[in-house]
């Protein structure tokens, strides 16, 4: 009776031993596509005598293209999501409460940053401020006014839906302790989560499946932003919800979730689709490549007064629907850092430069 | 190569094991020493030709003894093999020794002692063993010196045992490596323990290693005791699983063509005494130790002083062999220390109290001993340690509280360590074996070999998703 056991195990396991080889000669699992947003490696060529590398670079092409690899993955985080009720790649993306995810440790430590384990210090805070002060008066000598924003995590909007082993700490944030810096000083600083947190009651502001803030944030965002400028520049026009016509639709799977390959599955549900009302619209005039960030820079003729460069990250992308409509020109560009040479040839009356929170130490180098 | 890696698992073992079966069978240990050297070169490049120097060295030590020069054969076993293992894995820690204790006391030119990283050849510490405990045994007249050295070389380099043991014996696999038989069936009997084995290895080893490293990674005042706790135990738990999955792949992947190994682990966690534990863990390495250090150094046959001191330089030797720090000649020193103290009257005490007392304090001692395997250096085993009796630095706001770790898999994967390191699967064996007799219809029969066959495809495959899990990198953004 253990001899048919045995003999039939053996081929079944002989057969398991040789399925990958068969998915990749046939792709049997093709549908099955990565969803890890980067350049997967190929097979590396043998430079007789460089065995060595190539049999690290062989090794590490042969367990990113196994066949079944994908859908084992597929397989893999279903039932860690589902069954297990964890994150499939806790490292890259948190599971919280009522269907919201969050980015986990992987990026830039930012569950560590909330959870108060990697506080900024004063120093930091002062060396920073004292960078973007000395970036202001660059640019105030050319009769520019700069305004820093920052958009905050998502983690800082909806603290209660993290697990709660993810417990934000009691004392200031990174962000807290480099505002607090900057308040001592006249430099226009943006700080949108009251005004975020504010809202939430009516609305959902960020995507639960997304690192990103949803439109309705950036809307909220962009409001606060607008409105600070017009401190300084009465002529820019306010912006008022009359401006927008706001309609609910079902949300779909974000970043996060696509990391895990359930964006089929796992989706936000809302969306919100705003478009401009009556004449405060822009249009978009060019695009030009950025091989600095790879995302294009974007130009945009509107109805306002002035002219913008706008320089963000990604959640600096959705600002690009409402922002425009209340400048003249506005020019956005992706990236990390203020060229001084774009602003000599781009003379725009306003700057602003926005990082997300988790990455606030980067305005230690705009 | 690692044998839980897709590399291995699809492409290295399939090839393997059609050629090696399409192969007529005088040409099995040509194949399965090339194909072992090729597993070895694939990770280590050149440094196989130690592999290769310590097999020759052996084997020639071996035709020298057997040819009536026998001090000459032996002593070329020993200065030969363990110059090799002392080069590559302990010059360094002499050297490092040596400055450290020149600094100490301010000797002139300390400082100046320094000596480049030399790589640690995979499995050395086996190959030696395996080499010196052949030479050993011709010498005593146990068994006649090998004529080919293809096949001498099949038994030392063969990738199934070579990169993490068990330490096979020559004597044991002898006539196997003359003639042996590969069956359908035994290859299936062989399956059956890879999946086991990869399973313990991918399923829970490495469950438990992830909580460990994070726990004995993250500074001593972010966790309160209870979280050293559970990182000592899961530390436990881990290197069972590690070290006897990979035995069980050893075993398995032997069967696979034709070579029985000997068990290498008898449940250690139940133990009731540390004597009981050293006949449970690593067999090979212990009976290793016992036969060709603690007998010939007189075992207990002499006084009792000397039976102490047998077991302290074995224990010694022991933890210096697992690895060359300090912490791990501490570990080695802390078991024979619990051995001479069980000799000394405690062993009789521990028969006579309640089993599960016996058991208590037996898993205590284990379970410190692995702190001083598991930390870095002595003075974080100290520091650790002082944690779990709540002596170590504390803070008001720890990062790692007990309940950080409290995830469903790590409950779950907890509980079936538990119980998996007791001799459930065997009991169940038994019972499903008797189960299997009662069954008298042949359809009956073969729906339980589906289920029991199903159960461990199940695990194959689960074990192949983790794995497959551990590779997949996603970005947010395009990273290209």
């Amino acid at each position: 009776m253990t001899s048919t056991r045995s003999t039939l195990l053996a081929f079944l396991f002989g057969i398991l031993l040789l399925l990958p080889t068969l998915d990749q000669l046939f792709g049997l699992t093709a549908r099955f596509g990565s969803t890890e947003n980067r350049q997967i490696s190929g097979v590396p060529p043998l430079n007789f005598p460089h065995v060595r590398s190539f049999t690290r670079q062989f090794d590490q092409y042969y367990k990113e293209n196994f066949g079944w690899r994908n859908a084992l993955f597929y397989a893999y985080s279903r039932w860690k999501l589902n069954v297990l009720g964890e994150s499939p790649l806790p490292e890259k993306v948190v599971v919280g409460k009522s269907g919201w995810f969050y980015l986990g440790n992987s990026y830039n430590n930012v569950i560590n940053q909330h959870r108060g384990l990697q506080p900024l210090s004063v120093d930091s805070a002062r060396y920073i401020t004292n960078h973007l002060l000395m970036r202001q008066q660059e640019l105030a000598k050319q009769g520019i006014r700069l305004y820093v924003m920052v958009a905050p995590d998502s983690h800082s909007i909806y603290p209660e839906f993290l697990p709660d082993r993810m417990e934000a700490s009691s004392a200031p944030s990174r962000l807290d302790v480099l505002k607090q810096a900057v308040q001592q000083t006249d430099l226009p600083f943006i700080d949108v989560r009251d005004t975020l947190i504010s809202a939430k009651p009516r609305h959902v502001v960020y995507n639960q499946t997304d690192t990103h803030w949803n439109d309705y944030g950036t809307l909220i965002g962009s409001a606060a932003l607008l409105e600070r400028i017009r401190q300084d520049q009465p002529a820019v026009p306010p912006m008022q919800t009359s401006d927008f016509r706001i309609e609910q639709q079902k949300g779909v799977g974000g970043d996060l979730v696509r990391m895990l390959t359930v964006q089929d599955e796992q989706k936000d549900p809302v969306y919100y689709y705003i478009q401009p009302s009556g004449n405060r619209t822009a249009r978009q005039v060019a695009t030009e490549p950025n091989e600095v960030s790879g995302f294009p820079s974007t130009r945009f003729a509107g109805s306002g007064s002035g002219k913008l460069l706008f320089v963000g990250d990604s959640f600096s992308h959705s600002m690009m629907q409402f922002l425009p409509a209340y400048f003249r020109e506005s020019f956005f560009v992706r990236g990390s850092q203020l060229n001084s040479s774009l602003v000599r040839k781009e003379r725009p009356n306003v700057v602003v430069i926005e990082v997300v929170e988790r990455n606030i130490s980067f305005l230690g180098n705009f | 190569m690692l044998f839980s890696s897709a590399i291995f698992l699809f492409l290295f073992l399939p090839v393997f094991l059609i050629i090696y079966y399409l192969l007529p069978r005088q040409w099995h240990n040509a194949f399965l020493f090339g194909a072992s050297l090729l597993f070895y070169a694939w990770g280590e490049g050149l440094v196989v030709l130690v592999l290769l120097v310590s097999a020759l060295i052996n084997f020639i030590a071996g035709r020298l003894v057997e040819n009536g020069r026998r001090q000459a054969g032996l002593l070329l076993s020993l200065v030969g093999s363990l110059s090799l293992l002392f080069y590559y894995k302990y010059s360094n820690f002499l050297v490092d020794s040596v400055r450290g204790f020149a600094e100490a006391f301010a000797i002139p030119g300390a400082t100046n002692l320094n000596m480049a990283q030399i790589a640690l050849p995979i499995g050395i510490s086996f190959y030696t063993f395996q080499g010196i405990s052949y030479t050993l045994d011709i010498y005593w007249g146990r068994i006649k010196a090998n004529r080919s050295f293809l096949d001498y070389g099949t038994y030392v380099a063969m990738f199934p045992h070579q990169i993490a043991g068990p330490i096979v014996r020559y004597a044991d696999i002898a006539p196997e490596l003359s003639d042996r038989r590969t069956t359908v069936e035994q290859f299936g009997v062989g399956a059956e323990r890879f999946i086991i084995g990869l399973a313990k290895k991918v399923l829970l080893a490495n469950t438990f290693a992830s909580l460990a490293d994070t726990i004995f990674n993250a500074p001593p005042d972010s966790y309160p005791a209870s979280t050293a706790w559970l990182g000592i135990v899961a530390y436990t738990l881990q290197i069972y699983f590690d070290f006897s999955g990979y035995s069980d792949m050893a075993i398995g992947l032997g069967k696979m063509v034709g070579f029985d190994f000997k068990e290498n682990f008898d449940y250690p966690y139940i133990s009731r005494s540390i004597q009981d534990f050293w006949r449970r863990w690593h067999i090979s390495l212990s009976s290793w130790f016992r036969d060709y250090l603690y007998i010939p150094l007189g075992g207990n046959r002499a006084s009792k002083a000397r039976t102490y001191r047998n077991l302290l330089i074995v224990f010694f030797v022991t933890g210096l062999w697992h690895g060359a720090s300090m912490n791990f000649i501490v570990w080695g020193l802390y078991h024979g220390l619990f051995l001479m103290i069980e000799r000394a009257g405690l062993r009789k005490r521990l028969d006579q109290l309640w089993a599960p007392v016996a058991h208590a304090y037996t898993l205590v001692v284990v379970l410190i001993g692995w702190v001083f395997f598991r930390a870095v250096d002595l003075t974080s085993a100290l520091i650790y340690l002082k944690k779990m009796i709540g002596l170590g630095p504390e803070s008001a706001n720890y990062a790692y509280p007990l309940t950080y770790f409290t995830s469903t898999e790590v409950l779950v994967s907890l509980v079936l360590g538990f119980v998996l390191a007791t001799p459930v699967y065997h009991t169940f064996q038994k019972y499903w074996r008797r189960l299997m007799t009662r069954v008298v219809t042949t359809p009956a029969r073969l729906t339980l070999d589906l289920v029991y066959i199903s159960g461990l495809l199940l695990l194959f495959i689960s074990a192949i998703a983790y794995l497959a899990a551990d590779t997949y990198n996603p970005f947010i953004y395009f990273r290209f």
